[in-house]
């Protein structure tokens, strides 16, 4: 179970630091992701009032959350389509696989995090199903046996001379080009079989229309398209917190996502699924299931984190946060990873086994920044931390740092007198080169970097001479 | 399974409820006035271009490529020069639809009115609207226009009318309300499909077509 290995956080860290593929990859995503949202969103400059709609469209959706839902499922239903309400993830599992039916279906897979959370595939196969994951991405993790490591770059972490040894391994010793269009090109033409060949069409949704029952499913591939459209049987999973009230509302989501996910004013492919094949119409599946998962959501709604239900998967967090950016996606060991991650892991793991997600936070506040839904992840992972503190789960040497410091904290003159004292201490041991390359109870962070030692008297004794 | 769905159901939307602090559904009159609430205009991006140069130059911008024709056989005369511009053959599924039927395709051609097949190397469907902010065409998967036919083909070749091109995605909303219109499949297309997932290098022709090219008729 992936939540037992969430202990193991700091050790997956260290490996992390040290791969060198992981690093230039992630360099070279960190800043593409960057510049393109940087010039979409500086193109527009209605985009903070665009984002002060969607967080209120959220909050007003997320407080009449049971009625958007029926109004959802009943219009789901007049669309022809069949609607499964699912309480937890096994439920959803279950739920999937009956729809599935007897063993041996090919099923071919959009992507969708709701499928990942629920961990379906394990599920399917075990079933006796074939499955395969058609984004470029997810079927590059899932030859490797790997899970994505990214919410919307799924093999963010792999360098292409890493995808050709896989292809060479899977797709058998064909004569290929190692450029990136023969990868593609040699993808389509192995995963064309898989749409035209599938039983039965998995996708997720991007967004719910109350008003309409459609769902909706933004890609750039076209591969989600193709596994909802050919085969017989079209499943959607979704989650709950996805609903939105009305066409009007989705237009002003898509301008959100498109730009803070990809820098796109609107990817390549958004459609919307209203229901199963119409009488005459030319094709579409004979069968429609949506399937909605609560798994907590509900009682993330009545708590603390109820902010967090607005996220709309866009990535924009993950790409901007400094900690996300050094160790990847893998490091997390959980479905969800960078700061919107680290905010939903510990409500689903359990704060035991998660605690030190918050944990690995600078709180410089870059993701609330580019949040198109304004979801405050720092005081999110601060809360985290407060509750970690209260329930005494952090380590005894953490705990007794941070109680010696609230010890000085409420003395100014102790706290101000100690400062001093260790200032001068540091200068003294670090000498002329300015920096330790150890420090007591901080061999961690020593290993990789040495300490410099602040310059100058400390911030109050500069201040009260007038240094400003 | 279907009695313990419906307990499901009943389960999550008590949660809900107790999350939300109330113990039953919303009050009637809340739920009418929420069932009212009018589609709201949101603030969206200004521009000041004419529809159909906004809309060439944000497909453009996409990747897909944009001609003008001033009557139906200038429709066919265009789509002609295109394929053999790109050396595309002569073979073309069309959309078996009365708005294609009109045009009066090349003699040369070897056109079957028919959804497409996994091979198929162009397809040319008519739009159900255009939108002009993002350079999108919007297609309705119907009788006569099949949603296989946008994906399938390795060139897809959409026949817009100029007074097809709206201002906004909204504005496409209103269309269909105004038909009272709920397509099975309603797409939203901009360009050729395309992948970013090998290096964060951008490739054309992913999954979906490979190449996309719009018609409009002044």
């Amino acid at each position: 179970m992936r939540a037992a290995a969430q202990n193991n956080f700091p050790r997956r860290v260290q490996v992390a630091l040290g791969n060198e593929t992981l690093q230039r990859a992630l360099g070279r995503a960190r800043a593409g992701f960057q510049d393109k949202r940087r010039r979409a969103v500086g193109q527009v400059a209605e985009f903070e009032r665009m984002r002060r709609a969607a967080k209120e469209i959220k909050n007003h959706t997320l407080t009449h959350l049971d009625f958007y839902l029926e109004k959802f499922a009943d219009a789901v239903r007049a669309n022809g389509g069949q609607v499964h309400w699912a309480r937890t993830a096994g439920e959803a599992r279950d739920i999937v696989v009956g729809i599935c039916g007897a063993g041996g279906k090919k099923i071919a897979k959009g992507k969708t995090m709701v499928a990942e959370e629920i961990e379906l595939n394990p599920a399917l196969e075990k079933a006796g199903h074939e499955v395969t994951e058609t984004d470029l991405g997810e079927y590059i993790v899932q030859l490797a046996g790997e899970a994505p490591s990214h919410i919307i770059a799924p093999a963010v972490h792999k360098t292409r001379g890493e995808v050709l040894e896989l292809f060479a391994r899977h797709h058998g010793a064909k004569k290929r080009g190692g450029d990136t269009a023969a990868i593609v090109a040699e993808a389509r033409q192995v995963l064309r079989e898989k749409f035209t060949g599938a039983d039965i069409g998995i996708t997720g949704a991007n967004f719910l229309i109350a008003e309409t029952g459609a769902s909706v499913l933004v890609t750039n591939e076209g591969n989600g398209d193709l596994c909802s459209c050919l085969p017989p049987v079209h499943i959607v999973t979704a989650a709950i917190e996805k609903v939105l009230p009305t066409l009007e509302d989705l237009a002003l989501f898509l301008r959100l996502l498109g730009r803070s996910a990809t820098g796109q004013e609107i990817s390549n492919y958004t459609t919307l699924y209203a229901g199963a094949k119409r009488e005459g119409d030319a094709d579409g599946p004979r069968e429609f299931h949506l399937v909605l998962l609560d798994n907590g959501r509900s009682a993330m709604l009545g708590g603390e984190f109820r902010d967090m239900l607005r996220c709309i998967r866009c990535g924009a967090c993950l790409n901007h946060c400094p900690v996300y950016g050094s160790i990847g996606g893998h490091a997390y060991d959980a479905v969800y990873s960078g700061p919107m991650g680290a905010v939903l892991t510990p409500l689903s793991a359990g704060l035991r086994v998660a605690r030190d997600l918050p944990n690995a936070c600078t709180l410089n506040g870059r993701c609330r920044e580019v949040c198109p839904v304004d979801i405050p992840l720092p005081d999110l992972l601060r809360k985290h931390r407060m509750r970690e503190f209260e329930q005494k789960l952090g380590g005894a040497r953490g705990r007794l740092a941070l109680v010696l410091w609230a010890f000085f904290a409420l003395r100014p003159r102790l706290y101000q007198a100690a400062a001093g004292a260790l200032l001068y201490l540091l200068k003294k041991t670090a000498g002329r080169r300015g920096a330790l390359r150890k420090f007591p109870l901080a061999g961690g962070w020593t290993q990789s970097r040495d300490l410099p030692v602040p310059e100058g008297k400390t911030f109050l004794r500069r201040w009260a001479r007038g240094e400003r | 399974m279907k009695a313990g769905n419906d307990a499901a159901r009943a389960e999550i939307l008590r949660a809900i409820r107790r999350a939300l602090g109330r113990d039953g559904p919303l009050d009637p009159g809340i739920a009418r006035a929420l069932a009212a609430r009018a589609a709201q205009p949101h603030p969206r991006p200004h521009y000041s271009a004419g529809l159909a140069q906004r809309f060439a130059q944000k497909l453009r911008a996409a990747d897909g490529s944009v001609d003008f024709a001033d009557n139906l056989a200038g429709i066919a005369a265009r789509v002609d020069a295109y394929l053999a511009r790109h050396k595309l053959g002569n073979t073309v599924a069309l959309a078996p639809d009365r708005r294609l039927d009109r045009i009066p395709w090349p003699a040369h051609w070897q056109a079957e009115r028919r959804n497409a097949r996994p091979g198929d190397g162009v397809g040319i469907t008519p739009a159900f609207a255009a939108v002009a902010e993002t350079g999108s065409v919007a297609l309705s998967a119907s009788a006569q226009t099949p949603a296989a036919l946008n994906l399938l083909p390795a060139t897809h070749i959409v026949i817009v009318e100029e007074q097809q091109i709206v201002p906004y995605m909204e504005d496409v909303w209103q269309l269909l309300r105004a038909a009272n219109h709920n397509p099975r499949a309603l797409f939203f297309i901009t360009g050729p499909s395309r992948t970013a997932d090998i290096e964060q290098t951008l490739q054309l022709g992913a999954h979906g077509p490979t190449r996309f090219f719009v018609v409009v008729r002044r």
